[in-house]
């Protein structure tokens, strides 16, 4: 159980660097969250978080020679390990269950105004 | 292709995990030309600039311990985890090294909080690098004695006519006008402890006004002011201001107004008082003491900054005779916070005081914290043997001098500052027994002050004791300790014994003196001191008693419980008067005799059960008065006069009939030499002397009480026991006998923790040695001679040294009294077998334990 713990935005780094498959490295993965989600992310929060997720084992990091844009600074790729995966789908399907458990009633919101009045 | 903020960059890499470091930046970089393009120069840095800031978090920064750069905190949890881990491996050495150094460090602080407390005594005034009291050398031809007491006039006229005075003040110490005087508020009467003082007394000294105004307070004759507590005893809630108060002087009442309060005087106040009157007011009393010819007060100087005191005081050493023509005495000036530790005067010059103690106590705790410190140098240099694996190893694999060195000093100031943190947790315990020993009321609070000694002595112990071992251990060639060729030098071997030698040396130097302090102390207070002591008390001649004296003795004389009863104007504890005015048939004109005066009524002598060697006492039925004379034996001696009874002498101009002799007896401290004195009669003497009945004193002081209250309705009976009272001059003595012994013992305890922890490691390095010793026959007791011999040495070598030099320092310490205890040789005898008899104890338990041992156990895994 404990192994699986992903914050939420943990989640959402874990599932861009999904989405971008091999082209996930620091720049691509913000700019994917940033449009995507429509908000704002700082690289350090960004870092710290890949830095704990690769603690973690759900990712590993590939660095490649740099280009003439980056002054030849490496580039690092993400990639998602097989635990990562687990984590992720765990994290997916205890939504799901709980998503399923969730009576019609409480989400039918004329009811509730109505109950409320 | 603009470039972002240099200093960012940097900063990013000053922190940044070096893991992280270049991925990251790229994609900065990245970021970077990607805004500079969308949006200038400008807000591209800036946005560069807050990513960086944004950056510095947890999981970026470089951890601060691994193999990084900041590798002398990873070194540093290294070296505390390896101390940890000898100190568990060496649990014996450890335990005598905390025991040792933790005892020796609780000395050195309790000592170290005295002096303090000591040293501050008189410090707070605010004028207190300008503050000089003026004292007098009286020059007789043989012999100049030091006087506190000056013109009253003195200080005015120096302020007057010396530019370097700012200030000046005068003061009538408490007591010089007879002590426990009483004031009276409307029907309260109180005893005070009264002083008299001239009207910028309070900008001289820092004492607080609670109320009234600094220069006003003393500014009226009939001003008075008293302490807080006092005050509110006696007007209780009432404000004291203004209030009218009433004194008894010697024949009439006098009146005075409250014109101040000030606050209780601290304790770090050598002067102790609780009411002011005006020094007006006493001149007013006493018109004589205005005269420069008379000397009474206590003159006090601020001088101006920059001032040569030196000069000064050679400057005003005739002042006087400038005013009063013939006038032999000399002034001299001398700093006031510095009389309280310097405050005895030898022929004119000052010399010296308590700060002998401060002197001797600073020395005694330097010699227990060297001797503890002593203790860790012997074992971490005796266990080298068994690290040498370790040092070489490391020594192998690279580790340099400094590493070693630094390894060594962390290892000793990890022991040391627990031995820190214990000791101060002892002090804490300890901090009451001193205080009730000691007399003071020390309290340890853990201001910069503390926090700086206690940082210091760490630091000092550590390098003390941490450091040779540290230099010592790190100093062998890696070959040669894997080879295990670490056999000491001769002169290391010479230095880890002479260091045990020096420590019992020192052991032995504090146990003579502790004998001899205490046997002197012993000898003093059970000497027989020519009169009886015990079950004596006695009391002012208060109030209405100054008058009818004979008719309360009488009646006190009726109570079964009172043995005897009399007046007297002397107290055997060293007050007294003293005259020279005695003249005698056959006295030679230039011959200069003091007399101690003792003025007494009937009984005196039977009360203190004094000796009588002829003629007979003062008696009422002889109808005895002032005509009369006593003298002790030493005078009749002086005096040289044969058979004196009937024989006239002349007192002060008077014929006086000599009526008897007392036997010698000691009327003052046992400092000073029996002198001449007399007796002489008195109906009015100042204080009243009874010797009461043993096994009832409670009762029988209740019974005075009544007696006492009928004739002073409502003034508090006061009185002390003449034994405690006597006890009381040689309280110094005492309380420094006491500390002695203790620290003496401290001292011999830790040179035994040493010694014990050296022969646990001896014999344990020669249990094979033993083994194979026992198995050819070796009787216990050889061995046991064989493993004590050389350590016996050491102490005995230690002893010898030791003698001579404590012979000198006692010898120095018992001159200074007059009668004293012959310093024969048992002392030394006694003092080094008790050295050499702890020594063997120590000894021979280990001894015995290895001598014991079965050689099966020690052979088994040849």
């Amino acid at each position: 159980m404990k192994k699986y713990q992903l914050g939420e935005f943990e989640e959402v780094v874990m599932l861009t660097v999904a989405i971008l498959y091999d082209n996930a490295y620091g720049v691509t993965i913000r700019k994917e969250i940033e449009t995507r989600l429509d908000r704002g992310v700082s690289v350090g929060a960004l870092q710290a978080a890949l830095k704990r997720l690769e603690d973690k084992k759900f990712l590993v990091s590939s660095d490649q020679a740099g280009t003439q844009e980056r002054a030849g600074r490496p580039k690092r790729y993400f990639k998602i390990t097989a635990l990562g995966k687990e984590a992720m789908e765990y994290v997916r399907s205890t939504r799901n269950s709980m998503w399923d458990a969730i009576p019609d009633i409480s989400l039918d919101v004329k009811f509730k105004a109505l109950y409320n009045a | 292709m603009p470039n972002p903020p240099k200093l960012f960059l940097k900063f990013l890499k000053w922190f940044c995990n070096p893991n992280l470091h270049k991925p990251i930046e790229g994609d900065l970089l990245e970021f970077y030309d990607e805004n500079v393009e969308l949006h200038g120069k400008r807000r591209a840095d800036l946005i560069f600039i807050k990513d960086v800031l944004l950056l510095f978090r947890k999981d970026i920064i470089k951890p601060l311990g691994g193999t990084y750069s900041l590798n002398t905190f990873g070194m540093l949890s290294h070296q505390i985890k390896l101390a940890f881990r000898s100190f568990k491996r060496f649990k014996n050495s450890f335990l005598i090294n905390i025991l040792g150094l933790s005892t020796g460090l609780t000395a050195v602080l309790l000592i170290y909080l005295w002096i303090n407390d000591e040293l501050s005594v008189d410090r707070f005034h605010q004028n207190d690098k300008q503050l000089y009291q003026a004292l007098q050398n009286i020059n007789n031809p043989d012999e100049t004695f030091t006087l506190t007491n000056t013109p009253a006039l003195l200080a005015q006229t120096l302020e007057e006519e010396l530019p370097e005075v700012e200030m000046s003040a005068s003061m009538i110490p408490v007591g010089s006008y007879g002590s426990d005087r009483v004031i009276q508020y409307e029907d309260r009467k109180l005893k005070m402890d009264d002083i008299y003082a001239s009207e910028k007394f309070f900008e001289v000294f820092s004492y607080e006004l609670v109320s009234g105004d600094t220069k006003e307070v003393l500014s009226k004759k009939e001003n008075v002011l008293v302490s807080e507590s006092f005050g509110s005893s006696l007007f209780g809630e009432t404000d004291p201001i203004g209030k009218v108060v009433q004194v008894q002087e010697s024949e009439d009442t006098r009146t005075y107004i409250i014109s101040g309060v000030f606050a209780d005087l601290p304790k770090e106040s050598s002067k102790q008082f609780d009411v002011i009157f005006t020094m007006d007011a006493f001149l007013d009393l006493h018109p004589h003491i205005r005269e420069w010819g008379n000397s009474d007060p206590s003159t006090f100087l601020v001088l101006k900054e920059n001032t040569d005191v030196d000069q000064l005081s050679s400057k005003i050493e005739n002042f006087i005779s400038t005013k009063e023509e013939g006038y032999r005495h000399t002034l001299f000036l001398q700093k006031y916070s510095e009389r309280y530790l310097n405050g005895n005067y030898e022929n004119g010059q000052i010399a010296g005081g308590r700060i002998l103690y401060v002197k001797l106590f600073s020395a005694i705790a330097i010699l227990v914290l060297v001797i503890a410190c002593i203790n860790f140098v012997n074992l971490s240099t005796a266990r080298v043997s068994r690290r040498i694996k370790e040092i070489g190893v490391k020594k192998a694999i690279g580790a340099t001098r400094g590493s070693l060195i630094s390894q060594f000093i962390v290892e000793a100031g990890l022991i040391i500052s627990m031995s820190m943190v214990i000791a101060v947790m002892a002090t804490i315990l300890l901090l009451p027994s001193f205080n009730a020993l000691t007399g003071k009321s020390i309290l340890l609070t853990f201001d910069w002050s503390i926090i700086q000694f206690l940082f210091i002595v760490t630091l000092v112990t550590t390098i003390l004791s941490g450091g040779y071992p540290a230099l010592y251990l790190s100093g062998f060639s890696t070959l040669n300790l894997f080879q295990g060729r670490v056999k000491g030098s001769f002169a290391e071997l010479w230095a880890r014994k002479g260091l045990v030698i020096f420590q019992f040396a020192v052991s032995v130097v504090l146990i003579t003196s502790v004998l001899v302090v205490s046997s002197q102390v012993d000898f003093i207070l059970n000497r027989d001191l020519g009169f009886q002591k015990d079950h004596i008390i006695y009391f002012n001649s208060d109030g209405s008693l100054q008058e009818n004296a004979t008719a309360f003795i009488d009646e006190l004389k009726k109570e079964t419980s009172v043995i005897n009863a009399a007046q007297f104007g002397h107290d055997l504890l060293g007050n007294r008067g003293q005259t020279s005015g005695v003249r005698w048939e056959g006295k030679g004109p230039d011959e200069f005799v003091q007399f101690g005066n003792l003025e007494i009524g009937y009984d005196l002598i039977e009360t203190f059960n004094l000796e009588l060697i002829a003629g007979r006492s003062f008696s009422d039925e002889h109808g005895d008065d002032g005509r009369k004379i006593l003298f002790n034996e030493e005078a009749i001696k002086v005096m040289g006069i044969e058979d004196p009874i009937g024989k006239t002498v002349n007192l002060w101009g008077y014929d006086r009939e000599v009526i008897g002799v007392v036997k010698n007896f000691h009327f003052e401290s046992l400092h000073k030499e029996i002198t001449p004195c007399f007796f002489q009669f008195t109906n009015a003497a100042s204080s009243i002397v009874v010797r009461i009945q043993s096994g009832n004193e409670l009762r029988t002081i209740e019974r005075l009480e009544e007696i006492y209250q009928a004739h002073n309705p409502g003034l508090p009976f006061t009185f002390k026991f003449f034994d405690d009272e006597y006890d009381a001059l040689y309280r110094s003595e005492l309380q420094i006998s006491t500390l002695a012994k203790y620290f003496g013992a401290v001292a011999i305890l830790i040179s035994c923790l040493g010694l014990f922890g050296l022969v646990a490691f001896t014999t344990e390095r020669r249990q094979k040695e033993i083994g194979i010793r026992k198995v050819l026959g070796s009787s216990e007791f050889n061995l046991m001679m064989l493993l004590s011999s050389d350590f016996s040495k050491m102490v005995a070598i230690g002893i010898l040294i030791a003698l001579p030099i404590s012979y000198l320092l006692v010898n120095g310490w018992l001159e200074s009294f007059a009668y004293r205890i012959d310093l024969d040789f048992t002392f030394f005898l006694s003092s080094g077998l008790i050295s050499m008899g702890i020594a063997w104890i120590t000894l021979g338990f280990q001894t015995l334990k290895a001598a014991k041992s079965n050689p099966v156990e020690s052979l088994r895994y040849e």
